[in-house]
């Protein structure tokens, strides 16, 4: 799937050189089609009866681990700051 | 304000999966997700690289990185979730669409859906953080918005720092969205 993926993303950086690409961004196709992938996400979460019955554990680990990996970033992007002005 | 947006489309998705009969074939997610991969790479052909940042844009991306993975394993001492899981839910770096259809289809729905809400929320951390912090550090500005640097947080980083951090944030978003499918599949081979 990593590679099909990696592929297919070169696939389009290559090609849209010889493509008109102004209408990605003029009707948001990308909002809209991230929208769909939430939604179908969304369904395949909602109809997983093991997923549904641990949603409070999953939302405070997906809060937690969020949390602590923004923490982390902040912490080591102000360190190297102060490292490079040096 | 978008985020939310997407907050909810997942929300109706959830309720109508677990409330009605209506199913998605199972190719769906995957093909959606495909079209978007393809067509961020069309839109991004476009753009011009600069390398005179290289740099320092290097040093940000391994600011990013370390600083999501030693805020992880400081998490995984108090939980019950192995340390390979938790790293690999850290490496969607805010690329919540692609991180969590990984997880899910390599790993568990359950982690996927973990996958799924974390990188949301970090994209809100994000889309809440840039305001008030873009006074004190720019770096760490670029560096919570992860992969998100590159698209949805571009717009609020350009708006509240100046066009050298725009540039950064573009490029820092560039290597470290490469850089998700990988870690994330990385990380899950150890979690089997």
């Amino acid at each position: 799937m990593l590679f099909f993926l990696v592929l297919l993303f070169f696939a389009g950086f290559f090609l849209g050189r010889f493509l008109k690409t102004d209408w990605i961004r003029k009707y948001r196709v990308l909002i809209v089609l991230t929208f769909l992938l939430l939604f179908a996400l969304g369904v395949e979460i909602g109809s997983n009866e093991d997923v549904v019955v641990k949603l409070e554990s999953i939302l405070s680990s997906a809060f937690l681990i969020s949390t602590f990996a923004v923490l982390g970033s902040f912490v080591f992007a102000v360190i190297l700051e102060k490292v490079l002005r040096k | 304000m978008m985020a939310l947006f997407l907050l909810s489309s997942v929300v109706v998705g959830v309720l109508v999966g677990r409330f009605t009969g209506f199913r998605l074939p199972d190719w769906s997610v995957n093909v959606v997700l495909y079209v978007i991969i393809f067509l961020v790479g069309v839109d991004l052909s476009k753009e011009k690289l600069r390398f005179d940042v290289a740099l320092k844009v290097l040093l940000t991306v391994v600011g990013t990185v370390l600083g999501t993975y030693s805020g992880a394993l400081i998490f995984s001492l108090f939980s019950s979730l192995k340390i390979s899981e938790i790293l690999a839910v850290a490496s969607g770096f805010g690329w919540y669409s692609l991180s969590a259809v990984i997880v899910s289809n390599v790993h568990s729905a359950q982690l996927g859906a973990i996958a799924f809400f974390s990188n949301v929320l970090r994209e809100l951390y994000a889309i809440v953080l840039t305001p008030v912090l873009s006074k004190y550090s720019r770096n760490a500005v670029v560096s919570i918005a992860g992969a998100t640097s590159m698209d949805t947080l571009l717009g609020p980083i350009s708006h509240y720092t100046d066009r050298e951090t725009s540039l950064l944030a573009f490029a820092h978003g560039f290597i470290v969205t490469m850089l998700v499918p990988v870690m994330v599949n990385l990380f899950l081979v150890f979690s089997r």
